[in-house]
């Protein structure tokens, strides 16, 4: 009885999994385009990818631009998100609706949209137009995913701080944010995922100069069937494994490393006085709790 | 006049139509513990917040040692505040939570360090300074709140319903704990509970909120004898309130619908006719073959007869619902002298004077 469910959970997961794996032999294969099986194996499109301009260029240029979508995703979000989750206003709900509607319009329409609009202001083909279109597009996931934490936050804790001492912009500094920790880390991830995975925007706006690397990908498949692009695919593949698994290992390690003895107070403490009074900073305070104690 | 300490002044607080607060006062000395009862939603927890200054009031004042305290924020108030969620900061170790406030006040790391160990060996948890708050018990995780919020020296602690989200026996220990550690440091506190036990067992004084009023502020035995409410009456400890009309204010002698005549033991400031509400509490109820009255007044006993229709047995003692005329009487007797009483049962009850308080009405 029980085998039958569990043989469809493995046959549903291979069906899943194995378009994502087939690209992993494929990228070590000799062939001169994309072929399966492969007739033989090196490292040469490697070397390929990490050497030829043509690809490196686009790399870096996805990984700048994710990163620019990220931050300004997070500078306009995180205010944003504060306002319509914890007050009242006139317009609210608008700006509820605003910042979540990028996610339901097809990528296309936009695209159209930031073509002709970001083409007045001579935006298209650089670095900041695609990040301006793609900040659009992260802004809603971010702002979903940080919401759903503010209101998951207790505001006794910042009630607490303020009554302890803090100001409104310590308290936000010490508590808030260090609370609120994973939200912001999981929605500026996704700003950045979202950024980088971004195709329809980018073969719209992005010209030579600002290519990205779907965009790359795109070409060079309709082109050629360059085997790089199984290259990339498997090193994001890895990528994506690997930050998957990172909470998890991270888990593992804070477990191993939990704190002990006053070191790692004082070096707490001393964080949090910063702030004010950085003469307190004493690197020997904690030996020297150490041994009175 | 006893030194006002914390002085709050007519408070009101309004959202929109709604009326929070109607004008709540209260003077507390120094040192004073002092708590703010009743049920959820009778302005208790609102006054507090004002105090703490987390609410802004509609009218009214708050001073601390002749300080008001109008334009001070939240974090200048120098004020402790215990939740009844506790609100320990999550990311930081127990420890840690206690020198957040040094912290705060740029107290250098070794003497934080040294000021929040004392405090964990004040509620009684050296050994876990280095835990995570999530790693500890809800008893544990209140006693390093309390502490967290009584490291910096604070004027005054606002406890708001400490024990709320904890274990009975957990409650217990804790109520001993919190008077012992405020006593040894004489800190002036406030306590919010809906609980009137926590109320006596821990407090100096207690207020008795009613719908954003107070309806009586006395000691734990004055609010407990001489209810000036019948809201407080039933409040606070079981009893019986048996409505009557003043019969002879000099002699004391009200009467009652359904219990005749009543003896109280002093005369009464209401003139003859108004109307009163008798309290009478079930543990003062004797039986009457029971009770030695040859060396007492029997002059001022009050005496009755009810049918037993309820008989609940609490181990120590039993309560029995009996009925006379129209009216339901309630009574305590110790197990043993309960024991044999069942259902349907006649009873001869006896009362002195002195058990009866008369709340009058408007």
């Amino acid at each position: 009885m029980r085998l039958l469910p569990r043989l469809i959970g493995i046959l549903v997961a291979a069906f899943i999994a194995a378009p994502l794996l087939i690209v992993v032999p494929m990228s070590f294969s000799t062939a001169p385009s994309l072929e399966f099986p492969p007739p033989g194996y090196w490292l040469g499109y490697y070397a390929a990818y990490f050497t030829d301009e043509r690809w490196t260029q686009p790399t870096v240029n996805s990984l700048v631009i994710a990163f620019g979508t990220m931050l300004l995703t997070m500078l306009l979000v995180t205010p944003a998100t504060f306002a319509v989750v914890r007050h009242r206003f006139l317009g609210r709900g608008i700006a509820n609706l605003m910042l979540t509607m990028p996610m339901a319009m097809p990528h296309i329409v936009l695209a159209i949209g930031y073509y002709s609009y970001l083409g007045d202001l001579r935006l298209t083909q650089t670095h900041a137009g695609v990040i301006i279109a793609h900040t659009a597009l992260s802004v809603p996931v971010a702002f979903l995913i940080l919401s759903a934490n503010l209101k998951g936050f207790d505001r006794n804790l910042e009630r607490a701080a303020m009554s302890l001492g803090a100001t409104p912009l310590r308290t936000f500094w010490h508590v808030t944010l260090p609370v609120l920790r994973p939200g912001f880390a999981i929605s500026a991830l996704f700003a950045f995922i979202q950024s980088f995975d971004e195709t329809v925007v980018a073969l719209f706006i992005s010209g030579r100069e600002s290519e990205t690397l779907p965009r790359k990908m795109f070409e060079s498949i309709r082109v050629q069937a360059d085997p790089v692009i199984s290259v990339v695919s498997t090193l994001l593949f890895a990528a994506v494994v690997l930050v998957v698994l990172m909470p998890v290992l991270w888990k593992a390690a804070r477990k191993r490393r939990s704190p002990t003895g006053p070191s790692a107070v004082a070096r707490d403490a001393a964080g949090a006085n910063a702030g004010t009074a950085p003469s307190d900073i004493n690197p020997c305070a904690p030996s020297r709790v150490q041994l009175e104690a | 006049m006893p030194d006002r300490y914390l002085q709050v002044s007519a408070l009101t607080k309004s959202y929109g139509s709604v009326t929070a607060l109607g004008g709540v006062s209260l003077d507390v000395e120094k040192g004073e513990f002092v708590t703010l009862l009743g049920p959820s939603g009778s302005g208790k927890t609102t006054t507090l917040m004002i105090i703490a200054g987390f609410e802004t009031a509609t009218s009214g004042t708050v001073e601390i040692g002749g300080r008001s305290l109008s334009n001070i924020p939240p974090h200048a108030r120098n004020i402790g505040i215990v939740f009844q969620n506790y609100a320990l900061f999550p990311h930081r170790t127990a420890l840690q939570n206690i020198m957040f406030p040094l912290n705060m006040r740029g107290v250098p790391a070794a003497e934080a360090e040294r000021k929040a160990r004392a405090m964990l060996d004040l509620v009684g948890l050296s050994s876990y300074g280095d835990r995570w708050p999530k790693d500890m018990s809800g008893g544990q995780q209140q006693r390093i709140a309390l502490a967290r919020a009584l490291v910096f020296e604070p004027s005054l602690l606002l406890l708001d319903e400490p024990l709320g989200a904890l274990d009975k026996s957990m409650r217990e220990q804790m109520q001993i704990e919190i008077k012992r550690i405020q006593k040894s440091l004489g800190v002036t506190t406030i306590f919010v509970t809906h609980d009137q036990s926590e109320a006596m067992t821990m407090s100096d004084r207690i207020a008795v909120f009613e719908q954003g009023r107070i309806d009586q502020i006395g000691t734990p035995q004055e609010v407990y004898r001489r209810p000036s409410t019948p809201f407080v009456a039933r409040f606070i400890g079981d009893s019986n309130l048996l409505p009557g009309i003043v019969l002879d204010p000099e002699q004391g002698l009200v009467r009652t619908e359904h219990f005749g005549l009543m003896r109280l033991p002093d005369r009464l400031k209401t003139a003859t006719g108004a109307k009163v509400t008798l309290m009478l509490r079930p543990e003062s109820i004797h039986l009457a073959g029971m009770m030695d009255t040859r060396g007492g007044d029997t002059e001022r006993m009050n005496r009755a007869e009810v049918n037993v229709h309820t008989v609940v047995p609490y181990g120590e003692s039993t309560l029995l619902i009996g009925r006379s005329g129209g009216s339901d009487l309630r009574i305590r007797l110790r197990a043993q002298e309960a024991d044999g009483i069942g259902s349907g049962a006649s009873l001869k009850l006896l009362w002195p004077a002195a058990a009866v308080h008369a709340i009058p009405t408007a």
